[in-house]
């Protein structure tokens, strides 16, 4: 649209998504990101649920989409941006200064700080893990505890840092049960003769082809599932992580030692996304994450008709979802900028 | 003898007052368990009476710690208590004087300057006998008149006495209270009035009555005066049994209870009653009560105190309290608040009955350890200080046994705390029998809590410690080296540590010993609001109170340092700033020390 | 009369149509925050009765739910009150408080 220029800060499958669209309709785009790569978390990843989709494939296709004419800047923060009528002013690091005609806020979500749940010991003892450790791992190819020896017993613990109050977090993360599930399934098939167990609270099958994933675990691949929510852990002389749960389903207290526990952590805003928030004027909802319009329709809009949200900075979101919020981001600031100028 | 109608008033009150006061005092003893009583019936003629008078004196007379707090709260307190005081004593010997009889009617002193008149006296005479009671009896009556002026002002003024909030009363407490700010006005007007009639009064009273006598017919006026002013003791003396101005004889009583009777004394029915009348309502508590802070001020001591007095125990209130002792440590009237509201709890909650308590399956030991160490519930949820607990007995060379390495049975704190005593009874038989078992001469404990039962209810031949006072000996005698490479930071000290005792001492010395010279340490003397003694109450109250807390200790956005799991947690949740227990920081410590 | 016909025996079964439900209700007047459970077991787990005993604070939870009154007062006895499963509810229920409530029921007449 007659050379306008957008800023789209992350560059993440959100922030990709978005600034494939926009360059096509005719705006001049920057895409700006923290890290020296593309893809946010999705380049951290190696399969992705329910279809064990490689990563990098879609990573690729995401950025094969991003045309030639868009400006990425790598490695570079905002450090400080006002919003004015019509314009959107960005200070980067170093200085530069970057003046737009919109903005779209593709700035993610960061994982849970595992340490905060001490009574895990993510942190203290040597073989607590979080997903992403797990998933990096699976990137090497190799599944080994700290002490380099192939795991015979892994316990997945959901909702580490979502659901919890005591924590802060009242929402659901809503993709770490299916990671669960996932993640349980790629273990089986480097570790065929491994118990892998779940400990859950609720198992949100939510997706499509969620609860499929779900049924194969229990029954091709033999994961065992135990509803009860692990409440402490303790480390043996060898390393291995003793925990202490209640299986809800027969009512006893459970005790069970495993070479490796891994916590699925749970989204919470990225502390960057809260830093430019506040300096933009953009509002947070209870949970921190950056606040749209509406929560049914209008999921993309803030106070300013010039800067819209694009996704995880406002709440879990799948990568589909992302993808998505990304596009229709776009479009959504693209009638908006038409509104404006017309 | 002299005589007139209207000292009556005053003769029938201060009759009521002392049937009903003996009968109290009575009461109150005859209740007392026959042990306390041979006590008291052995130390009555001994230096305990003397330490008792000594402390009556004061803190009844002087009101030294309310000085301490706010020399205008001590200030007024004072002016009342020994202005009186002394107005009774030398109006009795001033009527001696006069009447030349060993015994006069109790009247006679009070009202003496209506049946004396010595007009030969000058108002500013000091060298006669009848010149200088005269002057002292009008200096007093001026110190108390200033004293009541002060009181005036902090209904309106609390903050220039050092307190935010003050205390509401009930209409027992607003009638004598009245009768009390007119007692001694009236005095004054009488007094003057009269000596404006027929001469007399010293340099107030006689200058007062001269003055107004030039415009108001004092002759008419000085009778009715005397008049209301025994209508005003009257009153206040009928009406002291029932309001809180009980507190300045049932705080003598305490003070002599409390000398007599030892601590055993201090959890009887009969010291509980005494106490709870001898509160002032002096409102110091107020703002010390997180709870009150947090909007709740209902749970506060004083307002517990006087729904006690009236016979009541409200459960919100009895349960609501943290148990935090910040109230016990700055009442200056040195009530047992904790003790008072374990006292209620036990009525609630204590008659309730009680399983017995699970027992331990015995375990092979192969030597005797040289410390039984029981971690604490809470500790197994913080994996950071068990871990550094551990390695630090391994560095120091500690021969132990981790009684609760599997978990354990409660120490019986916290049952104690909801008041159901016999069922921490049970508990604390249990766990006691498994600590002698072990044979080891030295009980270490990281959880607060767990320590105030072991050492007030366990009976424990054997020395208890909590881990920072035993990390503090193990760096003394050498068996652990620490660096001094602590940054400042904000030392929190967890209530069951009690913060008035050497305890708190020790941990406090052992923070100074792990930071760099130059660094500081600020302290937090704020209850986390994780604790266990609060039963009941608003989630939104007891959220707001952990987010007071953590703000008041997290101060310059530092990190904070303390000795309870439970805080620890409890702060954790509600502060940005690192929050650690000071064995993690120890171990810490002696690992760089280590390295180097 | 003569017996005739077969009735099942029902023994076990929660009959939410003749369970109690009135304390309940007037539980929700008194104490907060208790409906928030969602049966996660971490009280049960870090329990220290549970740990020596047959004692199941979440499942005491649940026969509140069901009014199943009689089997909440023989439970909440085993309770030591120590309150770490306070400390570990991810949604902050303070199941001490309930338990020490449950206690008492022993003593209370009901309707």
């Amino acid at each position: 649209m007659d050379g306008k220029h957008i800023v789209i800060v992350g560059a993440g499958p959100a922030g990709l998504a978005a600034s494939s669209v926009l360059p096509r309709l005719g705006y001049r785009v920057t895409m700006i990101d923290r890290s020296n790569t593309l893809g946010g978390h999705l380049s951290k990843w190696y399969q992705l649920f329910p279809d064990r989709a490689a990563a990098t494939v879609l990573l690729e296709q995401l950025t094969d989409e991003v045309p030639d004419s868009v400006s990425t800047m790598l490695g570079r923060e905002v450090t400080g941006g006002s919003v004015s009528s019509g314009a959107v002013e960005l200070t980067l690091d170093h200085g530069e200064h970057l003046s737009a005609n919109g903005l779209i806020m593709a700035t993610g979500f960061d994982l849970f700080d595992a340490r905060r749940k001490e009574e895990y010991g993510y942190g203290i003892y040597d073989n607590v893990f979080t997903q992403a450790e797990i998933e990096e791992m699976f990137r090497q190819g190799q599944i080994e505890t700290r002490h380099h020896r192939k795991p015979r017993s892994i316990a997945f613990l959901h909702c580490v840092g979502s659901r919890d109050l005591k924590a802060g977090v009242a929402y659901c993360s809503k993709v770490c049960c299916v990671t669960g599930v996932k993640q349980a399934i790629e273990l089986r098939e480097l570790l065929p003769d491994a118990a892998i167990y779940n400990f859950y609270m609720d198992l949100r099958m939510f997706g499509r082809g969620f609860e499929e994933l779900y049924q194969q675990a229990q029954e091709r691949y033999n994961i065992r599932f135990v509803r009860g929510r692990i409440s402490e852990a303790a480390e043996s002389s060898d390393g291995s992580v003793i925990i202490k749960a209640e299986d809800t389903l027969t009512s006893r207290p459970l005790k069970l030692t495993v070479d490796m526990l891994v916590l699925l952590t749970g989204m919470q805003p990225a502390a960057g996304s809260l830093e430019l928030a506040a300096k933009l004027g953009l509002v947070l909802g209870d949970d921190s994450f950056l606040k749209p319009y509406g929560l049914t329709q209008q999921t993309f809009k803030t106070s300013y008709p010039h800067v819209v949200l694009a996704g995880s900075c406002t709440g879990p979101t799948t990568l589909t979802e992302a993808i998505l919020s990304g596009r229709s981001a776009a479009m959504a600031l693209h009638e908006s900028l038409f509104k404006l100028t017309n | 003898m002299t005589f007139d109608p209207f000292v009556l008033p005053f003769s029938i009150g201060l009759l009521y007052l002392m049937v009903v006061v003996a009968e109290r005092f009575r009461h109150w003893f005859v209740g007392l368990p026959p042990k306390v009583k041979r006590t008291i019936g052995k130390r009555v003629i001994s230096s305990h009476t003397l330490a008792a008078i000594w402390e009556i004196i004061r803190e009844g007379l002087f009101h030294r710690n309310l000085w301490r707090r706010n020399p205008l709260l001590g200030y007024m307190h004072m002016s009342f208590a020994l202005g009186w005081f002394l107005l009774i004593v030398l109006g009795n010997i001033e009527s001696r004087f006069y009447s030349q009889l060993h015994v006069n009617p109790p009247y006679y002193p009070i009202f003496l300057k209506f049946f004396v008149h010595d007009s030969h006296v000058l108002p500013f005479e000091l060298s006669t006998i009848p010149g200088f009671f005269r002057f002292t009896m009008d200096f007093l009556l001026l110190y108390v008149l200033s004293g009541l002026m002060l009181a005036w002002i902090k209904r309106t003024r609390s903050r220039w006495f050092g307190m935010i909030s003050t205390t509401r009363h009930n209409a027992a407490d607003r009638v004598a209270l009245t009768a009390l700010w007119l007692i001694f006005p009236l005095r004054l007007l009488a007094e003057s009035f009269t000596a404006g009639c027929f001469g007399g009064g010293g340099f107030l009273t006689n200058t007062l009555g001269a003055a107004l006598a030039s415009f108001l017919p004092e002759e008419h006026l000085y009778y009715p005066l005397w008049w209301a002013y025994s209508f005003a003791l009257g009153v206040f003396f009928m009406l002291l049994p029932y309001s809180r101005y009980m507190h300045i004889l049932a705080e003598m009583g305490c003070i002599m209870l409390k000398h007599w009777g030892g601590s055993e004394v201090l959890t009887t029915q009969s010291y509980y009653e005494c106490s709870m009348q001898a509160c002032s309502r002096c409102g110091v508590c107020l703002d010390q009560c997180q709870v009150a802070l947090a909007g709740n001020p209902g749970v506060s001591p004083v307002s517990f105190i006087r729904e006690l007095r009236a016979g009541r125990i409200p459960k919100e209130i009895a349960e609501g309290c943290l148990m935090c002792r910040r109230c016990q440590d700055v009442c200056p009237v040195g009530i047992g608040l904790i003790n008072l509201r374990q006292w209620a709890r036990e009525q609630l909650n204590g008659r309730i009955p009680v399983v017995a308590a699970p027992r331990y399956s015995p375990v092979e030991m192969k030597a005797i350890p040289d410390v039984v160490w029981f971690a604490g519930c809470m500790s197994h949820l913080s994996p950071g200080l068990i871990r550094s607990v551990q390695l630090l007995f391994k560095q120091a060379g500690v021969k132990y046994y981790w009684l609760d390495a599997d978990g354990s049975i409660c120490c019986g704190r916290p049952a104690q705390l909801t008041g159901r005593t016999a069922e921490a009874e049970a508990l604390i038989e249990v766990n006691r029998q498994a600590i002698l078992d072990s044979g080891a001469k030295l009980l270490v404990t990281n959880c607060p809590i767990c320590y105030r039962v072991f050492c007030d209810h366990y009976d424990l031949p054997i020395e208890v410690m909590h881990h920072s006072s035993y990390f503090l000996r193990l760096i003394d005698q050498g068996q652990l080296q620490v660096s001094r490479g602590l940054k400042a930071f904000n030392l929190h000290i967890p209530c069951e540590l009690d913060r008035t005792s050497v305890d708190a001492d020790r941990m406090k010395l052992l923070a100074s010993q792990l930071v760099e010279n130059s660094e500081v340490i600020s302290q937090s003397e704020w209850c986390c609001g994780g604790s266990l003694g609060r039963l009941s109450g608003q989630d939104e109250v007891t959220r707001k109170i952990s987010t007071d807390a953590a703000f008041n200790t997290a101060q310059s956005n530092l990190p904070v340092v303390t000795g309870c799991p439970l805080c620890k947690k409890t702060l954790q949740r509600y502060t940005k700033v690192p929050v650690s227990d000071i064995a993690e920081q120890i171990y810490l410590l002696s690992a760089a020390e280590k390295v180097n | 009369m003569k017996s005739f016909g077969f009735q099942k025996i029902v023994d076990r079964q929660i009959d939410l149509d003749k369970a109690d439900l009135s304390l309940v209700q007037a539980l929700a007047r008194e104490l907060t925050g208790w409906q928030r459970c969602i049966g996660c077991g971490s009280c049960s787990a870090t329990c220290t009765a549970a740990g020596m005993g047959s004692f199941n604070p979440r499942k005491v939870q649940m026969l509140v739910r069901m009014g199943q009154w009689d089997q909440v007062a023989q439970e909440a006895v085993h309770c030591q009150l120590c309150g770490k499963c306070r400390l570990v509810c991810p949604r902050d229920v303070d199941t001490r408080q309930l338990m020490l409530e449950f206690k008492k029921l022993q003593t209370i007449s009901r309707p």
